[in-house]
């Protein structure tokens, strides 16, 4: 299998939003070669038109009855965020200039 | 006067009717023994003494009213501090209550505070808690174990009586196997995950620690059922065994999968194994050699599956909603959200998410994350066919009894590779149960495990049960 380079970290770094100081990144490209090293044991197994299982309890479409109920209010909402405004969530601008 | 050995909830109702000491004495108690012994053994991230003694005021006819308990610190429980032992949620207070919880209050539950774990449960040590390690309460020179290491070590050292953990792969039963406990996890949607902070969510499942299999009884009859805030719990009212213990199946038999008992087992765990094992054999109990995948292939499939929805769990936290907010200044709010993260996540939380995001990439997800569900599927058969031929399923808990501190050093994949003989059952969402069954040549704990078929919570209960007191005989 291909080993996974720096750059390659790197940008899986930048898909999860997760920011990672430069010279830390060569330990997570060690570290993620050794997890895909070890999950790379499975190949050898045939699953050719075996279903996949995404869930083991069988349940599906669980709807509970279109009624309204009480849920947080405005305020329980923001109890733990770090700046809000006007009952609402304060951030940076989305787009750059 | 009440620490001196371990009490069960059945026994101290006992005590508490025949007047042998009162609540507010035992509280007082195992509160001092928390004060005394927790800065060293670093059960507890926080600790809830004042709501533990309103909760003597709740009702006293409920069946868990006086008993001293902990909750892992990833239930959200109303107004108390819910860290998941990492720093990004170091300052998060909840808002709302986890099922178990509110199942746990309305029956007068006396918590006495929130138990340390790997952070967002990654790990099967606490060495991944961004706060501390918890030690082992046989030997301080070792893990407790993990996920759930707090809440086994709280039970341990008398610290509570019960505690509830949760389970991905082992992190109740591993920890309850080294630290000397009952760990029990029921099939998957049996206790609901609402308000359990997620980490994998095909396979998260609250689980509880005990001294006892009755005791495991009673907290399952309160905790399972349908929760309409959770679609995936199963449509089944609570589940009450408590009165059904004693009714084992008679001409039981127990398959015993000889990949979960050869050579990569310590040889004093497989002989402690096999010899309790042989008592239930002694009772007329069957066993029977039985053919598993081998479990190597659990640990790619967990591996996968959890590290995927990892990442898309904790994809959640931005920092700005709740959460670490760094004070660097970034300019866009993406940047902002990156920085929070990159802060307040520690290593394992960040590698974990990673290779998540890598397995379900364009390109890499039919060679991983889908072939990975593909082998889930063999492996549920694989259960199935040996549950055609046998009640249940036994084998040692963890290959190896306790490992030292700084066990997880440079081993990105440690809780992965100690949970191998877990990982299995918790891919397929089955009940299963680890039993204390003796001790290695260190003194240290060994448990043994038994798995039933879905939904066959009985037949793992029952078996337990007897196991138990033919262990105590």
């Amino acid at each position: 299998m291909t080993k996974i380079d720096n750059e390659t970290t790197k940008s899986v770094a930048d898909l999860i939003k997760i920011h990672i100081d430069e010279e830390q990144i060569p330990l997570y490209s060690e570290n993620l070669n050794t997890a895909i090293d070890a999950v790379n044991t499975f190949s050898d197994l045939d699953t050719k038109d075996v279903p996949i299982t995404s869930q083991t309890v069988g349940t599906e479409n669980i709807m509970r009855d279109d009624i309204v109920e009480e849920g947080f209010s405005q305020e329980e909402a923001l109890t733990n965020a770090h700046q809000t405004k006007n009952g609402y969530f304060l951030v940076r601008k989305v787009f750059n200039d | 006067m009440i620490k001196n050995k371990k009490l069960t909830i059945k026994q101290v109702r006992k005590d508490f009717a025949n007047k042998k000491y009162t609540p507010e004495e035992l509280l007082a108690d195992t509160i001092k023994t928390i004060e005394t012994h927790d800065s060293k053994y670093h059960a507890f991230v926080s600790t809830t003494f004042d709501e533990a003694r309103d909760a003597l005021q709740s009702d006293e006819k409920k069946s868990l009213w006086g008993i001293p308990s902990a909750l892992k610190d990833n239930f959200n429980w109303i107004g108390t501090k819910t860290t998941a032992s990492s720093n990004i949620l170091k300052n998060y207070i909840s808002p709302y209550n986890a099922t178990v919880t509110q199942r746990l209050l309305d029956n007068s539950a006396c918590i006495l505070g929130k138990t340390n774990m790997d952070a967002f449960a990654h790990g099967s040590s606490t060495e991944s808690s961004d706060f501390f390690t918890t030690l082992n309460p046989f030997d301080d020179t070792r893990v407790a174990g993990g996920s759930s290491g707090g809440s086994a070590t709280a039970v341990g050292l008398n610290m509570s009586v019960y505690s509830i953990g949760s389970e991905t792969a082992g992190s109740v039963r591993g920890p309850a196997s080294w630290c000397g406990l009952v760990g029990f996890a029921p099939t998957f949607g049996r206790i609901s995950r609402y308000g359990v902070i997620a980490m994998g969510s095909s396979l998260d499942r609250p689980g509880v620690m005990t001294n006892s299999v009755e005791d495991v009884a009673i907290l399952h009859k309160i905790l399972s059922g349908q929760d309409k805030y959770d679609a995936t719990s199963i449509q089944e009212p609570p589940q009450d065994l408590t009165n059904e213990l004693e009714n084992h199946k008679r001409n039981l038999k127990i398959g015993l999968p000889k990949q979960y008992f050869d050579d990569r087992i310590d040889p004093d765990v497989l002989e402690n194994v096999l010899e309790s094992i042989k008592l239930l054999e002694k009772q007329g109990a069957e066993l029977v050699d039985i053919d598993l995948l081998d479990p190597k292939y659990s640990i790619a499939v967990y591996t996968v599956v959890q590290r995927s929805e990892v990442s898309s769990n904790l994809a959640r936290i931005d920092g700005i909603r709740y959460g670490h907010f760094s004070e660097k200044n970034a300019e866009t709010l993406l940047d902002q959200i990156a920085l929070n993260r990159g802060e307040g996540f520690g290593h394992e939380a960040i590698q974990r998410s990673m290779t998540g995001a890598y397995t379900l990439s364009s390109g890499y997800y039919d060679a991983y994350y889908k072939k990975a569900q593909q082998v889930r599927t063999l492996i549920i058969r694989d259960f199935d066919k040996a549950f055609e031929n046998v009640d249940v399923i036994m084998a040692p808990t963890m290959p190896t009894t306790a490992p030292k501190l700084g066990v997880t050093k440079n081993n990105p994949i440690f809780g992965e590779l100690a949970d191998v003989l877990t990982e299995p059952s918790a891919l397929a969402g089955l009940p299963c149960i680890s039993i204390p069954t003796g001790y290695d040549k260190n003194g240290l704990p060994i448990g043994t495990q038994i798995i039933g078929k879905q939904f066959d919570e009985k037949s793992v209960l029952t078996t337990a049960h007897l196991f138990e007191k033919l262990l105590n005989n």
